[in-house]
């Protein structure tokens, strides 16, 4: 009997839960006059009573889940961009380990000519201005040389300098500068005259593709690398092996001296069976003969111009400055009348042989990639594909978090608002 | 029977424009509609008559002093029993009140002074209830308080009050061992 009474049913619970907050008493506590008199009061003093209880942020309390979740991804992204470095070492890891490939880098027909570079500030004195010239021409030829041989040695680039015509002959011009202005024009004009080639022969541009089955790719990939001889400014150009082992494929490109580029073919076919073959000539003598020929005219008007400023010191001072200008320009567009030259020149000098590798399948059940191979395999390619996720998600932090943080920011402002 | 002379009944938020632009009396109206239930759901909240009133001059006080930037977007309503709750918050945040609270919990008294026939062990397992279950639940049980305006005042979506309604229900219930009436668990 007692049990039952100390049973509680559901609707007395809500009568009760309603009870809790009902007003009690039926006079009014006014409680509003004496908080208007407070008010005044603190207008009055300029202070405010303190809150109590309002001694630490309960986050748990103030904060929606939307705001918690927002500091949570803040937090986070600051975290990943603190990262970031981090992450930068583990994808060269990966990517050094993977053999990445070259293709991402500038290659020789997507190298950028001197027109992208800004034309250099023309000094007071022409013979001070050329050379400075001087100088940036050198400058030129090694910067084109490190875009062309980007895995080379320094070693590799020394040597292939001195085998470069062009290459060689503005080192000299730029160890010559120093010098003295009209030393330096003498010499560059005779560099230029010596970079000049015989428009008269064809200029071929030689592109050689060469399929091959090999039994071990990365092994083909290595010989075609020694195969190369840098005294000849030889180099890879492009390399990539994929595939899980016993079915990888890679390719490679070569970029082999002209008139060795059938001896290269030629010990390339024994590395395997050859599938497919085939070579493409550009005749390249039109292009260069028409950029020699500007190069050529260019090159007078700016003896005429340099003349023309010597003659006339006691022309006015616009006049001289605008020769000056006319100068500069016209040196610019030589430089990168000359750059276009070094890169189709190098084109034709140096061939390109582009080789496909693919390792023989083997059909025999023995022979099939393990199961935990191709597991591995594609596990790798998912952490691939995560890295690049997060590299996204990283790389685009503060524009997420800024939008992130403007969102919490007014949030909590309009909530503040209308709370207060 | 309202006449044709009778004046209009104010709206809640005529009688803060009219507060705002300089007349005391309009609070005074406000108050009498809202203050003895606002005393209410304070000591639903705090356990405690004194500090709920405590916490309804504390909310008065911010209703005087931010009138002028109420702007409309909740109902007036709504808008102080925000800052009502947020006063309970403060108030009831310390170890010392809770723990006094604890001690010192009083249960409704009639206006005699005699205790209401409630039974003791529904406010002592509500006040066991974990937040925000707890603060919910007392101010979706106030007199006249749908889950929506609940919703507004805590600033939280429907949905959330009503989940977290049911989970301390739950729990009241399996801690009092509430029955449907017949004597099976409800």
């Amino acid at each position: 009997m007692n049990e039952r009474r100390n049973e509680i049913t559901q609707a007395e619970l809500e009568r009760e839960l309603r009870a809790m907050t009902e007003a009690q008493s039926t006079e009014q506590a006014d409680l509003w006059r004496a908080a208007l008199e407070q008010a005044r009061e603190e207008t009055a003093t300029g202070r405010t009573r303190r809150v109590p209880g309002r001694r630490r942020l309960d986050l748990r309390r103030n904060l929606g889940l939307a705001e918690m979740l927002t500091i949570v991804i803040v937090v986070v992204g600051l975290g990943g961009l603190l990262m970031m470095p981090t992450l930068g070492r583990a994808r060269s890891a990966v990517g050094s380990a993977a053999s990445p490939p070259v293709s991402a880098r500038p290659s020789v027909d997507s190298m950028p000519t001197l027109d992208a570079r800004s034309e250099p500030p023309l000094a007071a004195e022409l013979g001070t201005q050329l050379a400075s010239r001087q100088i940036a021409d050198a400058d030129a030829g090694l910067y084109e040389d490190t875009l062309d041989t980007p895995e080379q040695p320094d070693q590799d680039r020394v040597a292939m300098n001195e085998a470069s015509p062009e290459a060689s002959s503005f080192s000299r011009s730029g160890a010559a500068a120093p010098e003295g202005a009209a030393d330096a024009q003498s010499k560059a004009g005779a560099d230029r005259s010596a970079a000049q080639p015989a428009t008269a022969e064809r200029m071929i541009a030689v592109r050689t593709e060469i399929s091959l089955i090999v039994t071990d790719a990365e092994r083909a990939l290595r010989d075609c690398e020694e195969m190369l001889d840098a005294s000849r400014g030889e180099f890879v150009e492009h390399t990539r092996l994929r595939g899980p082992a016993g079915n990888r494929w890679g390719e490679i490109t070569l970029r082999v001296a002209a008139q060795h580029q059938d001896d290269a073919a030629r010990a390339i076919r024994q590395l395997g069976e050859v599938e497919s073959e085939s070579r493409t000539a550009e005749d390249l003598t039109p292009a260069i003969a028409d950029a020699d020929a500007r190069l050529r005219s260019l090159r007078q008007v700016e003896g005429e111009l340099s003349d023309l400023l010597q003659r006339r010191e006691n022309d006015s001072l616009d006049d001289i400055v605008t020769a000056q200008r006319e100068l500069g320009r016209t040196r610019g567009e030589i430089e990168s009348m000359e750059a276009r030259l070094r890169v189709q020149r190098q084109r034709v000098r140096l061939a390109t042989v582009h080789i496909t590798l693919r390792e023989r399948f083997d059909s025999t059940p023995g022979s099939l990639p393990s199961y935990w191979r191709t597991v591995e395999s594609a596990g790798r390619d998912a952490m691939t594909l995560l890295d690049r996720v997060l590299y996204v998600v990283v790389v685009s932090a503060p524009f997420w978090l800024a939008a992130l943080v403007v969102w919490l920011v007014s949030r909590l402002l309009r909530r503040g608002r209308s709370v207060e | 029977m309202t006449g044709a002379d009778d004046p209009p009944t104010m709206g809640d938020a005529d009688l803060l424009a009219r507060f705002i632009g300089g007349d005391d009396a309009a609070l005074g109206e406000l108050a009498s509609r809202h203050e003895r239930a606002m005393i209410g759901l304070a000591r639903g909240l705090l356990g405690q008559e004194q500090l709920a009133r405590e916490a309804v001059q504390e909310t008065w006080v911010r209703v005087i002093r931010f009138a002028g930037t109420y702007d409309g977007r909740a109902s007036v309503k709504t808008w102080m029993y925000q800052i009502l709750t947020n006063r309970c918050r403060d108030l009831g945040r310390t170890e010392s009140s809770r723990k006094r609270r604890e001690r010192t919990r009083e249960h409704p008294v009639s206006d005699a002074g005699e205790r209401l026939p409630t039974d003791t062990r529904v406010a002592d397992a509500v006040s066991e209830l974990e937040e925000p279950g707890r603060e919910t639940l007392i101010l979706c049980f106030h007199r006249g308080m749908t889950h929506a305006q609940a919703a507004d005042v805590l600033g939280v979506p429907i949905g959330t009050i009503k989940s977290r309604v049911h989970k301390a229900m739950s729990r009241l219930r399996e801690r009092l061992g509430v029955t449907d009436g017949t004597g099976a668990p409800a």
